[in-house]
C-alpha cells in the first residue's frame, strides 16, 4: 500500500455498496438483483403455469394441494460490470496532482465497492485519447491490481473527452455502469461533454472533481494565464468585475454539467479535491448504498 | 509647412523614430506574471469584453480608434505647432545703441558693455525656434538667416560708432516689416523716444555727471531729449547744420533726474545732417554731442506707368498729387502739389505695362525666399524671379535707380496677392541692403487676402507709408495713406519678453489629451500587481 491508498482507506471501502436499479442480462452470479425472476436460490413468488414454461420450475406440492400448476419464481442475482473512465489529462496533475490524486482515490473507491459486490471492474484512463485499460478485474483480491494500475498512471496530455469516450463506446463491452471521473475541462466546452456522454450505452455516473480555487480563484492583478494542457495564454487584469464574470462562467458551467447529467439520466457526484475523498463518498452513499 | 523650423522629412523621421520606440516599448513592457490554470474556459468568458492586451486589440471599436487618432493628432499638433510660411517662428530684431551716448560710463564701465550684457541675456532667453537679427549703427549687423552663435559673436564685436539709435530703430522696423510675428527690441542708453510704437525699449542710464543728449527726433519739428542725472546749471542746445546757420535754444536748469524733450523751432526737414550739442560741455563731453540726419520732407517725384488704372486711382484719390509728363510717353511723374519745385528724390517706381523679360503670364514661387537669396546680385541689377519670370528688378546703375515691378503682380488675380507680398518683402530687404542707393524701406503686410506694399521714404526718420494695396478682388491701388510702419505690419510687434504667454488651441487639446492619458495610466497602474 502506498500513501495514495492507505490501509485505512482501503479498509473503509468495504462498507459501501452500489445498487443498480437495472442489471443487464447475462453475466455472472453476483449480488445485484435483476428485475426479472431467474435461476437464483431465493424464492420470490408463484406464477400460474403457461404452456412453454420450464416444467422444472413447477411446484408439485402446490399441484397436489390445489390440482393446478404453479411455477416457483426465484430471484436472479447478477453482476454489474463497472467501467471507470478516469481523466488523466494534464489538468488533473496540476498543483502537485491534487486533482489526479482525488480522481484515482475515487476510482479506487468505486473499484473496491464493485469488487466487494463481486462485480467486474475495469479502469479506462483517458486524456487526449483513450488509454490502455486495466483489463477486467474480478474478485475482492483484484483490488490490489486496480490500485497498482492507478498508481502507475501518468499525465495523458490535453482533454479530448469526445474522442476518448467515443472510442470507449465502440468497444465490445457488456452493458454495465460507466463512471466518468473528470473535471470535464475540455477546451471544446460543454457541447463536447454532452456528445461524449450521450454516446455511452450504459448506466452512467458522472463524478466531477471540483476545487475551491476553480470557483473562487485567489489571484489578483495583471497575470498571464497559461492553460496547462494546451499551453495557450491569456493576459488578464484581474479585477472585481472580471472575477464576477469568471464566477458567473463557472456557475454556468456547473449548471451545464447538471443539465447534461439530467438529460442523460446519469447520477452526478461532486468530489471536492481539497477535502478527503472517503468521507465525501460516504456522504454520497446514503446508508452506505449508492443507487444508480 | 514647418514644424518648429524642422523640415517635413525630418518630422517624418522623428515620427518614425517615435513609432519604432513605441513599438519597442510595447514589446519591452513589463511582462505579467505567468499563472498556470487547469483551463482557460472561464477566463476567456470573463475577459472577452475587456481584453485589450494586443497591439491592435485596443482599436477594435471604431469609436475608440477615432478617439485615439484624434488624441494623437492633438498631441502631435501641440508638439509640432505646424505653421505655413514664416509661420509661428518669431522674427526678433535686436537693436543695440552704439551712439555716442553709449560711450558714457555706467557703474564705471562703458555703457556699451552693459548694453551688450543685457542684449546677451535677452538673446539667451529667445526661443531657439525664433530668428534673430541684430541691428546697430544704422545697419543690419546680422540678418535673420545668421545662426545664433554668429549673432552673439557679432554682438560682442559691436563698438560705439556714433550712429543714431533712432536710425537703427528705423532700420530694424524696416527689417521687421514684411515678416509675420516680428518685433523690435532696443537696448539703448537713452530714450525711449516719443514714437516707439511697436518697439520694446530697454533704456540703460549712464552715470554721466550732468547732462547728455538722449535722443533726437523729428516729428513736426526737431525735438531733442536732454537727459540729466543730477542738478545742473542752465545750458544751451545748439543745432549746427553742415551747411547753413546754427540754431540754439536754452536748456533750463534741471534738478530732477531724468530727461526732458526740447523742441527746436526753425529747423527745416530738408535732409541735411546736423550736429546737436550741449554747450558748454560737461565732464563727459562725448555724450553732449550727437549727429542727426534731418528727414527730407521736400516734395519728390515717383515715376510710374500712366497707363495703369492703379496709377490713375492714385492721382484721382489724392488731391495733393498732380500728374505731369517728363517727356516719357509711357510714364508720368507724380509730384506733390505743395507749390515747391519738383525734385527727383532718387527713386523711380516704374510699373511695367507687361511682364519683364518675356515672362510667362503665370509665375510660380514655391521657394521664393531661396530664389531671392540666389538672384540678388548685390550690385548693379537686383532682380527677383518667380519661375522663369522676372517679377521685380532694381536697376542701381541708372540715375536715379529704377524699381520695376511686373504688371502681372497687379493683375486681377487673387492668387497673386502672396506673390506681391513676397516681392515687397524682397524689396524691403534689397532696398535696405542697398542703403547707399535708397535710404528707406519697402515693407509688406499680408492679412487674409490683401497685400499692402509700404512706402519708400528717404526721410531720416522714416515713416513708411503704404504705396500699394492689392487684394484678392484685384483692386490694386497705389496711395499715400499716411499709416505708420507698425500699422502696416499689422501685428503687435511690441513684445518685451522673448517668450510668449498663453496656450494655443491645440496646446489646450494636448493638455486635455495628456490629462486623459494620465488618468488612464493611473487607473491602469492601480490594477497592476504590486
Amino acid at each position: 500500500m502506498s500513501d495514495l491508498f492507505s490501509e485505512d482507506f482501503v479498509g473503509a471501502l468495504t462498507s459501501l455498496r452500489i445498487e443498480a436499479r437495472r442489471v443487464p442480462r447475462g453475466g455472472r452470479h453476483a449480488e445485484h438483483h435483476a428485475r426479472e425472476p431467474g435461476s437464483g436460490i431465493e424464492f420470490r413468488d408463484y406464477r400460474a403455469y403457461t404452456p412453454g414454461d420450464d416444467v422444472r420450475l413447477v411446484d408439485w406440492r402446490l399441484y397436489r394441494r390445489f390440482e393446478r400448476l404453479f411455477l416457483r419464481l426465484l430471484d436472479e442475482v447478477r453482476d454489474l460490470p463497472c467501467y471507470v473512465l478516469l481523466d488523466t489529462s494534464d489538468s488533473m496533475w496540476l498543483d502537485d496532482a491534487r486533482r489526479s490524486t482525488a480522481a484515482r482515490q475515487v476510482a479506487a473507491v468505486l473499484a473496491a465497492v464493485s469488487l466487494n459486490q463481486l462485480d467486474a471492474v475495469s479502469i479506462h484512463p483517458f486524456g487526449a485519447d483513450l488509454g490502455a485499460s486495466s483489463g477486467t478485474v474480478e474478485g475482492k483480491r483484484g483490488l490490489h491490481r486496480v490500485l497498482g494500475f492507478l498508481e502507475a498512471l501518468e499525465p495523458a496530455g490535453r482533454t479530448d473527452i469526445r474522442t476518448s469516450l467515443g472510442k470507449f463506446a465502440r468497444l465490445p463491452q457488456r452493458h454495465g455502469l460507466v463512471v466518468v471521473v473528470s473535471d470535464f475541462f475540455d477546451d471544446a466546452g460543454l457541447d463536447a461533454v454532452w456528445q461524449a456522454v450521450r454516446g455511452l450505452r450504459h448506466r452512467v455516473a458522472l463524478v466531477r472533481l471540483v476545487a475551491a480555487s476553480d470557483r473562487d480563484p485567489t489571484i489578483d492583478g495583471e497575470l498571464r494565464l497559461e492553460d496547462c494542457e494546451t499551453g495557450s495564454t491569456v493576459d488578464v487584469t484581474v479585477t472585481d468585475r472580471v472575477l464576477t464574470r469568471y464566477r458567473a462562467a463557472v456557475a454556468e458551467f456547473e449548471q451545464g454539467i447538471e443539465q447534461i447529467a439530467a438529460r442523460r439520466g446519469a447520477t452526478l457526484l461532486e468530489v471536492d479535491i481539497d477535502r478527503p475523498v472517503l468521507p465525501q463518498f460516504a456522504g454520497l452513499f446514503p446508508d452506505g448504498v449508492l443507487r444508480v | 509647412m514647418t514644424f518648429l523650423g524642422i523640415g517635413p522629412w525630418a518630422v517624418v523621421g522623428v515620427l518614425a523614430a517615435m513609432a519604432a520606440a513605441l513599438y519597442a516599448l510595447h514589446h519591452l513592457r513589463v511582462r505579467p506574471a505567468v499563472q498556470r490554470v487547469p483551463t482557460l474556459l472561464f477566463w476567456r468568458r470573463a475577459i472577452e469584453e475587456s481584453t485589450a492586451r494586443h497591439l491592435f486589440a485596443r482599436f477594435r471599436h471604431p469609436r475608440t480608434w477615432a478617439m485615439l487618432v484624434a488624441l494623437a493628432a492633438a498631441i502631435v499638433l501641440a508638439l509640432a505647432d505646424p505653421t505655413s510660411g514664416d509661420g509661428r517662428r518669431r522674427h526678433r530684431v535686436l537693436v543695440v545703441d552704439t551712439s555716442d551716448a553709449a560711450r558714457a560710463t555706467r557703474d564705471g564701465a562703458p555703457a556699451l558693455d552693459a548694453l551688450r550684457d543685457a542684449a546677451r541675456t535677452w538673446l539667451d532667453d529667445v526661443p531657439l525656434g525664433d530668428r534673430v537679427a541684430l541691428v546697430a549703427s544704422s545697419r543690419v549687423v546680422a540678418d535673420f538667416d545668421v545662426p545664433r552663435p554668429a549673432v552673439r559673436e557679432r554682438l560682442d564685436a559691436l563698438t560705439a560708432s556714433g550712429a543714431s539709435v533712432a536710425r537703427s530703430v528705423d532700420v530694424a522696423r524696416s527689417l521687421a516689416n514684411g515678416r509675420s510675428r516680428a518685433d523690435v527690441t532696443v537696448f539703448a542708453v537713452s530714450g525711449p523716444p516719443v514714437d516707439r510704437e511697436g518697439v520694446a525699449w530697454v533704456a540703460m542710464r549712464t552715470d554721466r555727471g550732468a547732462r547728455a543728449i538722449g535722443a533726437v527726433e523729428f516729428a513736426d519739428a526737431l525735438r531733442v531729449r536732454v537727459d540729466a542725472s543730477a542738478a545742473d546749471e542752465a545750458r544751451r542746445l545748439v543745432i549746427r547744420p553742415d551747411a547753413g546757420d546754427a540754431v540754439s535754444v536754452d536748456v533750463p536748469a534741471c534738478a530732477a533726474a531724468g530727461g526732458a524733450w526740447l523742441t527746436v523751432p526753425g529747423v527745416p526737414a530738408d535732409g541735411r545732417a546736423v550736429t546737436v550739442a550741449l554747450e558748454p560741455a560737461d565732464a563727459t563731453p562725448h555724450d553732449d554731442v550727437a549727429r542727426y540726419h534731418l528727414p527730407d520732407h521736400r516734395p519728390r517725384a515717383v515715376r510710374v506707368d500712366a497707363s495703369l488704372a492703379a496709377v490713375r486711382w492714385l492721382v484721382d484719390a489724392d488731391p495733393r498729387l498732380v500728374a505731369a509728363t517728363d517727356g516719357t510717353p509711357a510714364a508720368l511723374v507724380v509730384r506733390a502739389a505743395t507749390g515747391g519745385p519738383t525734385v527727383d528724390a532718387g527713386v523711380r517706381l516704374h510699373v511695367a505695362a507687361r511682364p519683364l523679360a518675356d515672362a510667362a503670364a503665370t509665375h510660380r514661387l514655391p521657394r521664393l525666399e531661396h530664389a531671392v537669396a540666389s538672384l540678388d546680385t548685390g550690385a548693379g541689377d537686383a532682380c527677383l524671379t518667380g519661375g522663369d519670370a522676372v517679377l521685380a528688378r532694381i536697376d542701381r546703375t541708372s540715375t536715379p535707380p529704377t524699381l520695376t515691378l511686373a504688371s502681372d503682380l497687379f493683375a486681377d488675380d487673387g492668387a497673386r496677392v502672396l506673390r506681391r507680398a513676397a516681392v515687397a518683402g524682397w524689396l524691403a530687404r534689397t532696398l535696405h541692403d542697398a542703403a547707399g542707393v535708397v535710404d528707406g524701406a519697402v515693407v509688406a503686410r499680408v492679412a487674409d487676402d490683401t497685400a499692402t506694399v509700404c512706402a519708400i521714404d528717404t526721410a531720416g526718420r522714416a515713416v513708411p507709408r503704404p504705396i500699394a494695396v492689392a487684394d484678392a478682388a484685384g483692386d490694386a491701388r497705389i496711395a499715400f495713406v499716411g499709416a505708420p510702419l507698425s500699422a502696416a505690419v499689422g501685428e503687435d510687434s511690441a513684445a518685451p519678453s522673448p517668450s510668449g504667454g498663453g496656450f494655443r488651441p491645440w496646446e489646450w487639446l494636448a493638455l486635455i489629451a495628456l490629462a486623459i492619458a494620465a488618468v488612464d495610466a493611473a487607473l491602469h497602474l492601480r490594477r497592476r500587481i504590486p
